[in-house]
């Protein structure tokens, strides 16, 4: 028996809302941003899906998203300064106590390598390296051979050693 | 950075795994989802971005281009008639190549509409056209779409948008108008950086 759309839907959701969110929030750095950034595109898989068949919802969802922050840099220099710095300094994650001091150091500093990559290096490091989408699934993300893709993948962690070493 | 202690990759695969903090998680969540737990339906602005599967002929695209400049000049409370045409255009096409084409083709009209007013509406028109353009020709395939557009034929979509933005911003300078300077160089670094992507393309495709 088919599994109802909304029950899917909602099995999605729980599936992939965390690594979305993360991937948005590392790559704007603004929490509530990445908030709405991941919740329009579960309304709009949502709206794809009540109209056709989805493949793979999880890549789709990623090219989603990443076309929302595409569009976000576009009109960030009509807006001026984009994260305020109370929002930046806010957590987004359970890291807590929990964590080891310099664990928590590493990320941050990690993050703060990755928003200084090009754009296009950032964006398959957290794709691959960070959300373990395959190579497959990051070529149809951002529509580009396989080929390409590793090119890519091979030089950008390159750059981000570079960075961090 | 531990970077001795554990790999790179070791590191950007834990932050994979970092949780989410509830409250953010049941933000989201709330946004998706009703009270009574089904999905949320698109505002209708936001429905405009899905694609719609209807297809339509160049000819369709023609035509609605050509009315569209008899409306250049006419508005429905201030929203000109000839964006209603476009917006109209756009909700039936699917194809990257094609959008372009007509928000290239809107573009221009909205430039010949604020250079020959120079009114605010007229710029806010044209700033929502850059934009616009700037989206559907972020939609393109570098390499083309087989069946569909060559990789000659979309640079020569990136030429045009380029050769659009290079008048525009002459003329953003000339009338001293600091946001839509604004805008077109935004647009300009995002078309370059697309642009620069054919670099690396052809230097992994040689390889």
């Amino acid at each position: 028996m088919t599994e109802p759309l909304e029950q899917v839907f909602a099995r999605c959701f729980d599936a992939h809302a965390d690594e979305l969110f993360r991937f948005a929030y590392y790559r704007i750095g603004a929490r509530e941003e990445a908030e709405d950034l991941v919740s329009e595109s579960f309304l709009q898989l949502w709206s794809r899906l009540q109209a056709e068949p989805v493949a793979n919802p999880r890549a789709l969802l990623y090219t989603i998203v990443r076309g929302r922050i595409i569009d976000r840099y576009r009109t960030r220099g009509r807006r001026g300064a984009d994260i305020p710095l109370e929002e930046a300094a806010e957590p987004a994650f359970e890291d807590g106590t929990a964590l080891q001091i310099d664990v928590r150091l590493d990320y941050a500093r990690v993050e703060e390598a990755l928003r200084g990559l090009r754009p296009e290096y950032a964006e398959v490091i957290l794709l691959h390296y960070v959300h373990e989408l395959s190579v497959a699934e990051v070529s149809d993300i951002l529509g580009e051979t396989e080929n390409n893709v590793r090119v890519r993948m091979h030089r950008a962690l390159g750059r981000l050693k570079d960075t961090l070493l | 950075m531990n970077t001795d202690r554990q790999p790179i990759e070791s590191t950007l695969s834990h932050m994979g795994t970092r949780p989410l903090r509830t409250d953010v998680r049941e933000r989201i969540r709330a946004r998706v989802f009703d009270a009574d737990g089904h999905p949320r339906t698109l505002s209708p602005i936001r429905a405009s971005d899905v694609s719609v599967r209807s297809p339509i002929s160049i000819f369709g695209n023609l035509t609605g281009a050509t009315i569209a400049l008899f409306l250049v000049f006419s508005s429905i409370g201030g929203v000109p008639l000839a964006y209603l045409a476009e917006q109209g255009q756009l909700a039936v096409v699917t194809r990257a190549d094609h959008r372009s084409a007509i928000a290239l083709d809107y573009l221009e009209i909205a430039t010949d509409r604020a250079t020959r007013s120079g009114d605010t509406a007229a710029y806010d028109d044209l700033e929502r056209a850059i934009v616009e353009s700037t989206i559907e020709l972020d939609q393109l395939k570098l390499m083309g779409e087989p069946g569909r557009y060559t990789m000659e034929e979309c640079r020569a979509l990136y030429a045009r948008f380029d050769d659009q933005l290079d008048e525009l911003e002459s003329a953003a300078d000339a009338a001293r108008d600091p946001r839509l300077s604004g805008a077109v160089r935004a647009a300009l670094g995002e078309l370059d950086t697309r642009v620069a992507l054919y670099g690396p393309r052809t230097e992994s495709t040689n390889e």
